[in-house]
């Protein structure tokens, strides 16, 4: 995998910042802290060219934007991202926000049987709300998470998701993690994973996004062809200063199961895929994968 | 104990698809992952579904896994003397 595709995981920032930040949001209020960011954006945007140009190319020649439009909408979507980021800082600090769920019945009727699943979410909208809202006693969720964050946001992401019965498993490079996913599964728990990104394995698949040749990361679908396993896919996609809409969706079809595993797994990421597509066409400023997801 | 080396070699080559390779060509205390074999997260859960399925072992402790899987010779010590199959 190349450098520029390769994501370290981390939230930007020292421990004492994420700290101060918390404590701004225990007085400040949300929209006060959005209009500070508001500002800061123009300078991002002109100091971080590999984010913008990113984004921009997205908007130009996989949504079709043009310039003057792809432009304006890079400010936008940076601005929506900002929002994300404190929204989940403002939940550190106790700030609840309005969620719609979509289609809950969908995760239900799934932790309601013995056997595990999956559920894959991506770099669009918010996934750690979902993570506040999708509370299961029956069955834990175990996050998948990216081994560079910090262990300050690490405490407080697990003392906000401790109590909905969701454990964080760091995919560090010893391998250690792949046994516990190993055995939450074999338990019949749950393991949400992004299936957007590459960590633990450089190997892809390659499917049609927005007509254009992208590679989805091979793990999260080998997994679920291995095991035979359900699949459900989340977006939390902000829909206003305290509110969020939560999509959920199965995968997974009766067709595929009784297909060989390689073309289960092709089959699952390219109905990821087309999934992906049509959040991004009602959604196109909440993508959040800020290098050259297609290459 | 050489027999059921062969054999798990027979299976690994299988399971991860090393079309190019025979038994032979894998040494018996090469390492598996990064040098030796180079095998990566992915084949690591390929090699825990066939310890489940084939010898009826589950690994579920990251420590006694990261021994496991250190080589052939290693897994083949603890099929031996953990199979339930």
């Amino acid at each position: 995998m190349s450098e520029e595709r390769k994501w370290a995981g981390k939230t930007h920032g020292t421990p004492w910042m994420h700290k101060a930040l918390i404590g701004m949001f225990k007085v400040l209020p949300l929209e006060l802290m959005y209009l500070i960011m508001a500002l800061v954006i123009p300078f991002y945007m002109i100091f971080y060219r590999p984010g913008y140009t990113s984004i921009y190319h997205y908007l130009r020649r996989r949504q079709g934007w043009g310039s003057v439009r792809s432009f304006f909408g890079c400010y936008a979507n940076h601005f929506l991202f900002g929002t994300a980021l404190l929204d989940r800082f403002a939940s550190y600090a106790g700030r609840r926000f309005r969620t719609d769920m979509h289609n809950f019945n969908l995760f239900t009727d799934l932790t309601a049987q013995p056997e595990g699943f999956l559920m894959y979410t991506t770099h669009i909208g918010n996934p750690e709300i979902t993570g506040y809202m999708l509370r299961s006693d029956g069955k834990r969720m175990n996050v998948i998470t990216f081994p560079g964050e910090k262990s300050s946001i690490r405490t407080w992401r697990e003392n906000m998701l401790g109590p909905n019965n969701i454990r964080l498993i760091s995919a560090d490079d010893d391998m250690s993690w792949l046994f516990t996913l190993n055995a939450a599964l074999a338990d019949g728990e749950i393991v949400n994973i992004h299936a957007d990104r590459s960590f633990g394995s450089p190997k892809t698949l390659e499917v049609s996004l927005l007509g254009a040749p992208a590679h989805l990361p091979l793990g999260p679908f080998s997994l679920a062809a291995m095991r035979n396993l359900p699949v459900l896919a989340s977006f939390s996609l902000k829909a206003g200063i305290r509110k969020y809409n939560i999509f959920i969706y199965r995968l997974d079809t009766p067709e595929m199961a009784v297909m060989s595993r390689e073309d289960r797994q092709q089959a699952l990421a390219n109905a990821y895929a087309q999934l992906l597509e049509d959040v991004l066409h009602k959604h196109p400023l909440q993508w959040y994968n800020f290098y050259e997801f297609w290459n | 104990m050489e027999e059921l080396k062969f054999e798990l070699k027979e299976r690994i080559i299988d399971a991860l698809h090393l079309i190019d390779m025979v038994p032979e060509d894998i040494e018996d205390d090469a390492p598996l992952f990064k040098e030796g074999l180079g095998l990566d997260s992915i084949d690591a859960l390929e090699l825990m579904l066939l310890m489940e399925k084939n010898y009826g072992i589950r690994l579920s402790s990251p420590q006694e896994g990261r021994q496991v899987f250190k080589s052939i010779s290693t897994m083949a010590e603890y099929i031996q003397a953990h199979r339930t199959k």
